[in-house]
């Protein structure tokens, strides 16, 4: 059991890449490109209403054809990492429309859309309770972790992928998925592996945000 | 008075239970419900059961057909899971295309199904990319009262286990499939993850085996699928975080529970017949 690569993919971002959104983001993680867009507060659709909180519509829009069972999975993944960053309760009555559109798959792209929903929320400024970095681990035929894999290393096969999400307050565990099976110790060094490489997710959310407010105040 | 409170505030309702470490249907914080097991139900399916866990309720049929196998994967068989849940099965699913909670559902079984967590696929195949059994699974809710994931996967696995086929071979010089319809075969090997829903509050307490209300009205949702004691799928959709020390609490309390449904299933599935056991 020995790890193979211990460091992510580089990390691109641009923030407010759209005119008409109030908050939207192109997000890179090495060849994966994937782009998210916030409108909200809106006027909620009175069958969606919630009266304690705000009620989130998260689309899925994958590159070719239209959204299926498989994205529906991931929309909703997406959907309740985001109820948990986003201080609902602060909006009553409203909703926020949120879309991601992947633009090029590079493995690890529910990773990179809820990272790039992060970047995007950030960017609208909507209240959040804290930050989220999704990590993808993947275990190879030889048990070994394998962070971060790209599309190459994934179409080879793999025992289990899985992926995290990590709150930035205290660094636990917010959303878990994995495919494949791995026997708990494997998946727990898998685990803390990725919650280490969320810590650089982290460290980039700051310097684009501190990037985005630099070129404002020039 | 209690009712009043309960609709007006359901989450303090709700609180003053769980500070007395209990629950309004009477169960402690980590106590499952009844679950009852009926194989073999529906006549005509190749393989049938029903499940009900508390007030949730399942049935699984199978049907079975013979097709050529998908060119990319010549050596293996398919399963087609489908999680229905038509607008009788509870006040908050409304009539129509399939939502959110049965998409979710499906993907998820699909998800053990096309990782070989429920059986090895390879064992569907008669011929190498010529013919393949294929089972269509479809999965109904009756009544839906929580922990859907649960009761989904015990009944296809139940469903498969009661699963028979008539004995197909394929002759090779004749270029086709011999069949003798009084011979039936099951399939071996089918494997027994269990799946085990949690549901956590602000607090840190966590339930488990929670009702459609406790899914409501808690802050997240944790599934955990293990085969005998080897965790096999750890699903959290976002919801409230969770430390270390709470999984590995859950991974016990689903062992337990793993060992409870695994018996429940061999008994009804035995050839002895269909007994309810809880």
């Amino acid at each position: 059991m020995e790890t193979e690569e211990k460091s992510i993919r580089a990390l691109k971002c641009e923030q407010s890449v759209l005119s008409r959104a109030d908050g939207s983001v192109m997000f890179s993680q090495g060849n994966t490109v994937v782009m998210a867009s916030v409108y909200g507060p809106l006027e909620a659709k009175i069958q969606k209403e919630l009266s304690d909180r705000m009620y989130i519509e998260l689309n899925y829009k994958p590159k070719i054809g239209m959204p299926g069972v498989a994205e529906r999975g991931k929309e909703k993944l997406i959907k309740t990492t985001c109820n948990h960053i986003i201080l609902t309760n602060l909006h009553p009555r409203t909703a926020v429309c949120i879309t991601v559109q992947e633009m090029q798959d590079g493995g690890t792209l529910l990773a990179a859309s809820i990272n790039a929903v992060c970047l995007a929320l950030l960017d609208s400024g909507l209240p959040l309770q804290c930050l989220v970095a999704a990590v993808t681990c993947l275990v190879d035929k030889k048990d070994r972790i394998v962070l971060d894999p790209c599309i190459n290393t994934v179409k080879e096969g793999y025992k289990a992928m899985c992926t995290f999400a990590f709150d930035s307050q205290k660094y636990n565990m917010i959303l878990s998925h994995c495919e494949g099976q791995v026997p708990y110790q494997l998946f727990q060094k898998a685990m803390e592996l990725c919650q280490k490489a969320s810590h650089v997710i982290f460290d980039f959310y700051r310097q684009a945000v501190l990037r985005k407010f630099s070129k404002e105040l020039l | 008075m209690a009712t009043d409170h309960k609709t007006l505030q359901p989450l303090e309702f709700y609180k003053t239970f769980l500070d007395r470490k209990t629950r309004p249907d009477g169960r402690s914080l980590l106590e499952f419900r009844r679950m009852t097991l009926n194989a073999g139900s529906i006549g005509t399916a190749d393989g049938s059961a029903i499940v009900k866990c508390g007030n949730t309720a399942i049935i699984c049929g199978i049907k079975a057909e013979l097709v050529a196998p998908e060119r990319d994967e010549p050596q293996k068989g398919l399963i087609i899971p489908n999680v229905t849940l038509p607008s009788l099965c509870s006040s908050h699913i409304k009539s129509g295309p399939p939502g959110e909670t049965a998409q979710a559902a499906t993907q998820f079984i699909a998800e053990l199904v096309n990782n070989n967590i429920i059986m090895d696929l390879e064992t569907l195949c008669i011929k190498n990319s010529k013919w393949s059994w294929v089972l269509y699974c479809d999965l109904l809710c009756i009544n839906l009262d929580g922990s859907l994931l649960d009761a989904c996967v015990m009944a296809l696995v139940a469903a498969l286990k009661n699963l028979s086929l008539p004995v197909v071979s394929y002759d090779e010089e004749m270029d086709k499939l011999i069949s003798n319809i009084e011979d039936k075969m099951g399939f071996h090997g089918i494997k027994q993850p269990v799946t085990s829903t949690f549901s956590l509050f602000e607090n840190g307490i966590l339930i488990s085996d929670p009702t459609f209300e406790e899914e409501q009205l808690a802050a997240g949702v944790i599934s955990i699928t293990m085969e005998g004691t080897s965790v096999t799928h750890l699903y959290k959709p976002g919801g409230c975080t969770l430390n270390e020390k709470q999984v590995k609490k859950l991974m016990q309390q689903s062992e337990l529970k793993t060992k409870e449904v695994v018996k429940l299933i061999e008994e009804a599935c035995s050839p002895m017949g269909v007994e309810p056991i809880d």
